[in-house]
């Protein structure tokens, strides 16, 4: 599989650069590929729609079907082959273990044995169920919600109802991103020029968290200055909600129908 | 991590962790001055910034969670600052899922805000415990988020329980990072920028105080189980965690209120009597300190033998009355076992964490003093 | 015998042209170099190639007396050469000067006590003794900067490689700095635009120029 068009959105950001050659937590990625001109609320709804029929199925090739249409997405949506899958393989460790162990835990029909234990075939079979409904979501989430600039994001989950105040939140937050993990980056790097390194030990946990701890100071000390400044420019307590116009045009209904079609097969093969 | 994917938990589970997730948000939000969003914007960056940063754990490494430092800078406004860390986490990166996020934010916020409380308590008391008390906050954070991810587990399926324990197991290094860590960056923060640490403690106190008053109430909750055999009835009272409630008043009442029995459960907690009609026998149990419970046996579980109170019952009425007989035995298990893992395991594996950590923690900074 | 060789360095960010271009340089003991260049010619990024926090993408890297590739071969290097930063508000993060100052010497694995006794010492050497238990983040420019440089020089390095050290400073900061690093015996490479200050410090200069390093003759 190879996707072309090799799109912005960087992996997980590398620590330690310096300015030049920082790597953006979340360049603008919009634009790209056919996904790129859907208006973001029907790719935010049906994303949503997508992930509760996925997780509604017990059925195995309803999943597998379900994880084609994700893969087609991704497609669609141009997203770079191996930070997606790096992405998609990055479950939490405890995670891995609750599917791992799964064939051991469910009692059922003995069906391959190992380290003296006996799995069983309704084992093996939730496991699988369970891994094509988690890769099905997230690798759809990526390239349906994901691939969205996440500026877009926020206005699209305004428009869909979100409360003001968490969309301004929300928007506060990816401003400040960037910010932040410069600044981290900017002191992790002194602290390694100073020897540091991460070990098993007090020393590290505690020099750590002098390091979050002064990157909060800084940060609120700079979120007043922002506040001042808003001030300045007549802020008086309310953020006025943001309206952008809406995009809903043909692409958008061809796309709605294209993914009710996608449910309706889904169902059928149940 | 405390990131749960999708297709794991049942519907029930996911549904649970909506409301309570909604809830939080809304009470956080409502609290939240909108000159604070830059703030709490702030905090949220840190908590997704903090996600990438690894602690080698002897071979393996950890995440930092972050919870316990964020719930004692933000306390309800929590809610919102975990919720959109975890949105640009799913979206990014792909971290947990879409449906789980209700379950996701629950897991972390709730016991961040309840840092949140506590903290902002003891700081008000005692000042000089600040740093002590967010030590603890950092591994309470993780403990009860991890305690949380368990559960919300175990809901979802026997299957789960080993992964379940593994979660809590393998999440004791962490506590112990977590509570130095927080101990440090909070001590930063109280010499730095005194006074951002443990606003608003008067409200917190209030709430606090109602929170551990109702705990014990809730700790003695009366639970009362009854069955039928023929047109004898017997069950028995207990409390959560499985005590044998002895000696408690029992009353059955017909559906029109009239009593019809009036005993006292034996050393067992156990009780008994005889129908005498086919009708609904409402049973009720009252503690000495207010705690009730209730308990209907529905005439169709009664035989037919008996005469008045009900029309002649259809087939599909008796085919019920006859599965209910003999699932019930199985239900009351369930729920036995049920509310005794809340709560012995809840509170007493917190307390035992907490308490653990706690002393660990006292210990190692006096260490640092004498030196 | 060289405290640093460079040879043949090249090095680009990746999303840029080359910074250095085949640069080679070499500082002996008790030398003291100012390198001068212009804004973005790539000063700050020699320095953190000398220190590994960066490694070239061609070249090599020789630092008392032996070759250097690998991340363990530069913990050694940080260990005995101290950078003290542009912007001292990236150095320092500790509550109080005293732990910042104490920060390095136990990476280098020394125990609480003797990171302190070190620490108080070299605020002692540097005039700042009683700003121990000062808060970090609530000192001023000058302050700060004079804290920074304790604390590269609790580690006792070999070399100090400073990255603009006047900038921003007062004029009575600037001559008390001055005069500190007058009296200190390490070897010095000095990123500066304070011809004036370069002028009582530098034995030599080397300009940066087009990614390689050049003495004026």
């Amino acid at each position: 599989m190879s996707l072309p068009h090799a799109h912005s959105r960087t992996a997980r950001p590398m620590l330690g650069g310096e300015a030049h050659g920082h790597a953006s937590l979340h360049d603008d990625c919009e634009g790209h590929g056919p996904i790129g001109h859907l208006d973001p609320r029907t790719r935010l709804v049906a994303a949503g729609l997508f992930a509760l029929m996925v997780v509604s199925r017990d059925q195995i090739w309803p999943l597998v079907l379900a994880v084609g249409l994700a893969l087609a997405a991704a497609l669609l949506a141009r997203l770079r082959v191996l930070p997606t899958l790096r992405r998609m393989l990055a479950m939490d460790g405890f995670m891995v273990a609750a599917v791992a162990l799964l064939p051991f835990t469910v009692p059922g029909d003995p069906a391959f044995s190992a380290f003296g234990l006996t799995g069983s075939g309704e084992g093996l079979h939730q496991a699988a169920l369970i891994l094509l409904k988690a890769n099905a979501v997230v690798l759809m989430l990526l390239a349906l919600v994901g691939s969205m600039n996440t500026i877009a994001l926020g206005h699209a989950l305004a428009r869909l109802g979100l409360p003001c105040k968490l969309v301004q939140l929300f928007l506060f937050t990816v401003r400040y991103l960037d910010l932040l993990h410069r600044e981290y980056a900017r002191l992790r790097t002194a602290m390694k020029a100073r020897a540091f390194t991460m070990g098993t030990n007090r020393h590290t946990w505690q020099s750590v968290g002098y390091l979050f701890g002064m990157l909060m100071v800084r940060s609120l000390e700079r979120s007043d200055r922002i506040l001042a400044a808003m001030r300045l420019r007549g802020f008086d307590g309310h953020f006025p909600c943001l309206e952008e116009p809406s995009r809903f045009g043909r692409p958008d209904g061809l796309f709605a129908l294209a993914s009710a079609a996608s449910v309706v097969l889904m169902m059928s093969q149940g | 991590m405390a990131h749960i994917p999708d297709g794991i938990l049942t519907l029930p589970v996911l549904l649970a962790g909506a409301a309570i997730g909604a809830g939080g948000l809304a009470i956080g939000l409502k609290r939240l001055a909108p000159e604070r969003i830059p703030q709490v914007a702030v905090l949220s960056g840190l908590l997704f910034v903090a996600a990438l940063v690894h602690f080698p754990v002897g071979p393996s490494s950890a995440h930092l969670i972050l919870n316990g430092l964020i719930g004692i800078s933000l306390g309800w406004a929590a809610f919102p600052a975990i919720f959109v860390a975890l949105v640009l986490q799913a979206v990014l990166f792909g971290f947990g899922g879409l449906l789980v996020l209700g379950v996701n934010l629950t897991n972390l916020a709730v016991p961040a805000a309840l840092c949140g409380l506590a903290f902002n308590a003891v700081i008000k008391a005692r000042p000089a415990w600040g740093v002590a008390a967010a030590g603890a906050a950092g591994a309470f954070g993780v403990a009860a988020s991890m305690l949380m991810v368990a559960l919300s587990l175990a809901a979802s399926g026997r299957e789960f329980l080993v992964a379940a324990q593994l979660v809590l197991v393998t999440h004791l290094p962490v506590m112990a990072i977590e509570a130095a860590f927080t101990a440090a960056a909070a001590g930063l923060l109280l010499k730095v920028r005194p006074g951002f640490l443990g606003r608003g403690a008067v409200a917190v106190v209030v709430l606090a105080a109602t929170l551990t008053a109702a705990g014990p109430a809730l700790a003695h909750k009366l639970t009362l189980f009854a069955s039928t055999e023929g047109n004898s009835v017997s069950g028995h009272a207990y409390f959560s965690g499985g005590d044998r409630a002895q000696g408690v008043v029992v009353t059955v009442t017909d559906p029109a209120g009239a009593v019809l029995h009036r005993l006292t459960t034996d050393a067992q907690g156990a009780f008994s009597f005889t129908a005498s009609s086919r009708a609904d026998h409402r049973i009720s149990v009252e503690g000495d300190d207010g705690h009730a419970a209730q308990f209907t046996i529905a005439a169709t579980e009664l035989p037919d033998t008996l005469a008045p109170g009900a029309p002649a019952p259809d087939l599909q009425a008796m085919i019920d009355a006859s599965l209910a007989r003999q699932l019930r035995p199985l239900r009351e298990q369930l729920a036995a076992t049920h509310d005794k893992i809340w709560w012995h395991d809840v509170v007493g594996g917190l307390g035992a964490i907490i308490g653990f950590f706690g002393l660990a923690y006292g210990l190692s900074a006096r260490k640092d003093k004498k030196s | 015998m060289s405290l640093f060789r460079l040879e043949g360095i090249h090095f680009a960010y990746p999303s840029g042209a080359p910074v250095l271009n085949g640069a080679h340089f070499a500082l002996a003991a008790g030398e003291r170099v100012a390198l001068s260049g212009a804004n973005g010619s790539g000063k700050t990024t020699l320095f953190h190639l000398m220190v590994g926090l960066l490694r070239p993408q061609a070249g090599t890297i020789e630092a008392f007396g032996a070759p250097r590739a690998s991340e363990r071969d530069f913990k050694e290097v940080r260990a005995k050469a101290g950078l003290l930063f542009q912007d001292s508000d990236d150095q320092l993060f500790c509550p109080t000067v005293i732990e910042d100052v104490a920060f390095g010497p136990m990476n280098l694995g020394a125990s609480r006590a003797e990171a302190r006794a070190v620490a108080v010492r070299t605020l002692a050497e540097l005039g700042l003794t009683d700003f121990e238990d000062r808060i970090t983040h609530k000192l001023s420019g000058g302050q700060k900067r004079l804290v920074a440089l304790a604390t590269v020089l609790a580690m006792q390095p070999q070399v100090l490689l400073l990255d603009e050290p006047t900038n921003g400073l007062d004029h009575d900061t600037r001559a008390r700095l001055t005069a500190i690093l007058q009296g200190l015996p390490q070897a010095m490479m000095i990123v500066s635009h304070d011809g004036d200050f370069i002028a009582r410090l530098a034995t030599r200069t080397v300009a940066l120029e087009g990614g390689r390093l050049a003495s004026p003759l």
